[in-house]
């Protein structure tokens, strides 16, 4: 059975972080079809999924049009699938891929100005952070959505070598280092979408991911989750979140499942295993 | 319907032969229609191919042309990348690399863009940002990297890549994906690269950057590495890519200005406007006579310019509508159009 509670914390920190920048949303919330962070063909989606259903797309912020490109063919150029970036103070810049450009966009942009329409299948929502040379988490700065679904839990696998073990009550298994992986969290197609994910063993945090922005170093983007990790360090081959090095130790004890939401709500799932010596 | 189209385009290039370059008392460059073809799928009748073809790239279609301008072979896409020796198509799990007589070289079961330039090909997927070299061969990846700013331009030369982006940065890779240049222009209040080109040794890199102001900046390979050596204002204030290129053998670069076309003198840097009618679509340079030809459109209306090595202007034409590219392979001025491919033959009597 799901429980919630509020994690005041995690809120406070998006508050302190980008105190008077939240803009409005680009697109309806209820579109998301895709979280930020999420694994994707051997990489991370650097921005927020939306469904496109041929509706427009509005400014998440005043600002000046720096770049459009469109889906032809031109010599030299790299082909698009339609982009629009605006420059915002504070050294913010937001992208919209995938997106038709309005053919008569003006270099000021304002607020929920519309930019364009939604193009095939779905299209994408970016922010950078320029100053730090960080893409973050539009979700950060985005008004809390309203009506939100339950965040949901699928498979719970406990991976030690071969072995690949499905996580149930009262379980045996032996001691060591293992990972977790979750099937569905971070996976695209979920209007809720976990922002942070820890696992608890015997009441002490045992692991946790919380992607708030990715960075990129020597060719290679890291994720911030807090620390800097690669593609590799948070997901399996089929791009399900692993929390790897979890120490269970002999005994008896409660392991414990916690996802939240970006409106700090917690769904907590626990399991009583038995851990036995090697 | 289009057959009569191409009919027409070839009855105006016979009008520039005939009327446009009565026989002179001295010598003169005279423009000879050759050949046009339609490059709609149901006109084009193609050819055995052998030998070296030539790759003309419009809009959604691919065609290849053998030495006397036949037609070789014609293939349509949104996305695909067009190279004189092979082509990369969707396929049916991702992307084919094909020869242009559609012989399967091989098949990559990925979701990305393929860019092709200098003989390489490039596979961009934007949405992960990933930008892998591939071998046109045989489709091993040669390297890979991610970066998370848009890549805005892409140009290679002699084994380097340049890779131009949004956020400002201008890298320049080497044959094995190692990078020799990491450079951000400055100077302008809104970082961006928004056009660039590696000269064809790959030892010059041109940038256009920024806004406020739009900048030009030239760097050159020393023996302690790139460096730059000419920068100026260019009064423009694009938000789009922008063209640029080297042409003269290396001895000048070519970008889009207002209005025009500018040429920077890679030895003195000075810098020559070259006027064309309305925004400048493409240009094409034979290395051996230095004549340059700069195609412009304005309203719907395009038009040929051609300048010898002096820019003393050649000739100039209004040229059929939908005309979207040039290439000049010394004997012949090759237009492609929305619909057509025309070759002109330059003779000099």
């Amino acid at each position: 059975m799901p429980c919630f509670r509020f994690i005041p914390a995690g809120f406070l920190m998006f508050l302190v972080a980008f105190p008077a920048f939240t803009g409005d949303w680009p697109d309806d919330p209820r579109r998301v079809a895709g979280s930020f962070g999420a694994g994707r063909d051997g990489g991370f989606v650097p921005g927020l999924e939306f469904r496109a259903e041929g509706q427009r797309i509005r400014s998440w912020n005043s600002g000046e049009l720096i770049w459009t490109s469109g889906p032809g063919y031109m010599e030299g150029a790299v082909p698009s699938t339609g982009l629009v970036v605006l420059e915002h103070p504070d050294g913010f810049r937001s992208a919209y891929r995938n997106v038709e450009v309005r053919p008569d966009t003006d270099t000021g942009i304002t607020e929920g100005e519309w930019i364009g329409y939604a193009g095939d299948e779905s299209w994408m929502f970016i922010v950078r952070d320029s100053k730090n040379e960080k893409v973050i988490d539009p979700l950060t700065l985005l008004p809390t959505r309203e009506g939100l679904s339950d965040p949901r839990i699928g498979d719970v696998i406990l991976v030690s070598g071969n072995e690949r073990l499905q996580v149930t009550n009262g379980m045996e298994i032996r001691s060591g280092n293992w990972s977790v992986v979750l099937d569905t969290a971070y996976r695209g197609g979920e209007f809720a979408i976990p922002a942070e994910v820890s696992v608890f063993w015997v009441g002490e945090q045992a692991g946790s991911i919380r992607i708030d922005s990715l960075t990129e170093t020597d060719g290679r983007i890291l994720a911030d989750a807090p620390d800097p990790v690669s593609y590799d360090a948070l997901y399996d081959e089929d791009g399900n979140l692993v929390l790897h090095n979890i120490l269970l130790n002999a005994g008896r004890g409660i392991l414990e499942l916690r996802i939240g939401d970006e409106s700090g709500r917690v769904l907590r799932r626990a399991w009583n295993l038995s851990i036995r010596s090697n | 319907m289009k057959q009569r189209g191409v009919f027409l385009i070839g009855v105006i290039l016979m009008g520039i032969y005939f009327f446009l370059f009565p026989r002179g008392t001295g010598r003169e460059l005279v423009l000879i229609p050759r050949s046009t073809t339609s490059l709609s799928s149901y006109d084009m009748q193609t050819v055995a191919a052998s030998g070296k073809l030539i790759s003309v790239r419009s809009g959604d279609t691919a065609a290849y042309f053998n030495d006397d301008f036949e037609p070789a072979a014609r293939y349509g896409s949104e996305r695909m990348a067009v190279d004189d020796d092979w082509l990369a198509v969707p396929g049916q799990s991702g992307l084919d690399i094909i020869d242009p007589d559609g012989r399967l070289r091989s098949r990559l079961n990925v979701d990305a863009v393929p860019i092709a330039s200098d003989g390489s090909l490039y596979l961009y997927e934007p949405g992960i940002g990933r930008l892998r070299r591939v071998d046109p061969s045989n489709g091993a990846e040669l390297w890979s990297m991610d970066l998370l700013a848009p890549v805005t331009v892409l140009d290679a030369a002699s084994g380097r890549t340049f890779i131009g982006m949004l956020d400002g940065r201008a890298l320049i890779l080497d044959s094995n994906g190692a990078i020799l240049l990491r450079y951000r222009p400055g100077g302008s209040r809104v970082e961006a690269i928004f056009g660039g080109a590696l000269s064809d040794d790959g030892t010059s890199l041109a940038l256009l950057s920024g806004l406020d102001p739009q900048r030009f900046v030239l760097l050159e390979e020393r023996k302690n590495g790139f460096r730059p050596v000419s920068h100026h204002d260019t009064g423009s204030d694009f938000r789009r890519f922008v063209p640029v290129g080297f042409v003269d053998n290396g001895d000048r670069v070519v970008y889009e200005g207002l209005d025009s076309v500018l040429a920077v003198d890679t030895g003195q840097y000075d810098v020559s406007r070259l006027e064309i009618d309305g925004r400048p679509l493409d240009w094409a340079n034979d290395e051996i006579t230095g004549s340059l030809a700069l195609l412009g459109s304005e309203d719907g209306r395009e038009s040929l310019r051609l300048l010898s090595l002096r820019d003393r202007t050649l000739f100039e034409s209004g040229l059929p509508a939908g005309t979207t590219g040039l290439l000049m392979d010394g004997e012949n001025l090759m237009l492609v159009g929305e619909e057509y491919f025309a070759v002109l033959g330059m003779e000099v009597r």
